[in-house]
């Protein structure tokens, strides 16, 4: 067999490798960057992702953030950073904290993430410095019922207890009342709770999607209708970062920019055999 | 018959729609009114839907087991996975913690439903790391295009890609993030305005038609 002939061979035995090498190749990949993590050093954060630190950071203490945590277990490794980086970051300047969600299975993320978020903070107290709502099937009837009258939706909190009656809700009536909400969601919710809700009622908006997503947001956010957007797993590290509190998301990272190049690397690679195996 | 079937569906949803759309641009507080009440009418309408939707889907597979029609065994683990979460549902009241304590409920959405849905879409990364390898050929100019937008995309947006872009196109004066942030900012934003546009006039055609009742394929076939 000529050079040639074996350089032909080579190449289109590259053309269709077998996908369990590919398997095997994305395993280990994740698995050393994950275990072993090579701590790259972190980019600048997104213009987008300091507004919404800037917005948290600047509210008067005491300020009601209402968070929509529409995350399920599938897309919480993008989202849950996200989350808990500005949770946290509520607490630490002392604001007031509402959590719901429109995903019926986000019911386990929503406490878990208030949960883990407070407890760093062991002075706040549920009921006064944070709530979690129960769940509302329509969303749509829901932000719109709360643009009008907050408790005609939402009489009890997750717990069965009056919400009207809870300090942490003191001031608050309606949607316009509060300082600013955030939407962390893998869905076009956002779309509807802009539409729907804060250009209708009018209150700062911000959100959280999924890398994706990111994308579908620009026009929002060149008009102002969305004060700022965390955008994936980045998103979530960038906060982090602004917030000096490395956590999972600077930590996934690494997993992320090597799970990046390795799928450019397997373009190139697939395509360079192409055009290769033309060339002979 | 007629009027039963024809004509009192299409004026209901008539009314309804006309009054809807009219409360959005009227400030009197009847309108306020009538927009809570049908919110609260239809997170009611929800709820029987779902009730609806899990009797329909359990006749489905109680009758594809009953059959024993092909992939019947998959309808038997509808059951269980469906018991696994609506006992301990039933047991622990709907709440997923007791203080700080995991209840019954809390402990199967950590552990089997958070756990499944966690391991489904980790699966993705390596069927898209397949896909990507086998599928994504550059063969015109428009693919090569993007290609090199994703390629420009993935360097701006990681770490490691803005390292790599420093160290190779330094020559170029540019910097990724400007790069990343023109083509975000500019060609995706206006590709997305033109979708949305497009869609919201849809939506707008789409309503007017259900409102004048000559959209009726809500009310079956006929």
């Amino acid at each position: 067999m000529t050079f040639k002939a074996k350089a032909r061979a080579f190449l289109d035995s590259l053309a269709v490798l077998d996908r369990r090498l590919i398997f095997a190749l994305v395993a280990v990949t994740l698995g050393v960057a994950v275990s072993l993590p090579p701590r790259l050093p972190a980019s600048p954060a997104d213009a987008d992702v300091k507004k919404v630190f800037d917005l948290v950071e600047n509210l008067p203490e005491n300020s009601f953030i209402l968070v929509s945590a529409d995350l399920d277990p599938a897309n919480a490794p993008e989202l849950l950073p996200q989350a808990k980086a500005m949770l946290k970051h509520a607490f630490r300047k002392n604001h007031r904290v509402a959590v719901l969600y429109f995903s019926a299975s986000a019911a386990g993320v929503a406490e878990e993430l208030l949960r883990e978020s407070a407890r760093e903070y062991p002075a706040k107290e549920y009921g006064r410095d944070y709530v979690l709502l129960p769940y509302m099937p329509d969303y749509a009837a829901a932000l719109t019922q709360m643009g009008s009258d907050f408790y005609g939706i939402y009489d009890t909190d997750s717990r069965g207890a009056q919400l009207k009656t809870l300090p942490v809700m003191s001031g608050i009536s309606r949607l316009a009342d509060v300082n600013l909400a955030v939407v962390f969601c893998a869905t076009t919710l956002l779309d509807n709770w802009v539409t729907l809700a804060s250009d209708r009622f009018g209150f700062k908006l911000a959100g959280g999607v999924t890398a994706v997503l990111q994308p579908r947001y620009g026009p929002y956010l060149q008009t102002g209708q969305l004060a700022g957007l965390l955008g994936g797993m980045k998103g979530g590290a960038d906060y982090e970062t602004l917030l000096g509190a490395p956590a999972s998301g600077a930590a996934g990272l690494d997993a992320l920019n090597i799970a990046n190049f390795l799928a450019l690397a397997l373009i190139l690679c697939a395509n360079a055999a192409l055009w290769l195996r033309r060339l002979l | 018959m007629i009027l039963f079937k024809k004509y009192l569906p299409i004026a209901v949803c008539s009314g309804v729609g006309f009054v809807t759309l009219l409360t959005y641009y009227s400030p009197h507080p009847a309108a306020g009114n009538f927009l809570d009440g049908a919110s609260r009418w239809s997170n009611i309408i929800y709820a029987f839907a779902f009730v609806l939707g899990l009797l329909s889907m359990f006749v489905r597979h109680y009758g594809k087991i009953k059959r024993q029609s092909e992939g019947w065994g998959y309808s038997v683990f509808v059951f269980i996975g469906f018991f696994i979460v609506f006992i301990p549902a039933l047991v622990s009241r709907g709440q997923l913690l007791n203080g700080t304590e995991l209840t019954s409920l809390g402990w199967s959405f950590k552990f089997v439903y958070s756990a499944l849905m966690s391991t489904m879409f980790s699966v993705l990364a390596f069927y898209m790391a397949s896909i990507l390898y086998r599928s994504f050929r550059i063969r015109s100019w428009q693919t090569m295009v993007l290609a090199l937008s994703a390629f420009v995309v993935i360097a701006g947006k990681v770490p490691l890609g803005q390292l790599l872009w420093d160290k190779l196109l330094w020559w170029t004066g540019v910097d990724a993030g400007q790069v990343v942030q023109w083509l975000m900012s500019v060609p995706a934003v206006a590709g997305r305005r033109a979708i949305m546009l497009g869609i919201a006039v849809g939506v707008v055609a789409a309503s007017l038609k259900l409102i004048f009742g000559l959209e009726r394929q809500y009310m079956g076939k006929q």
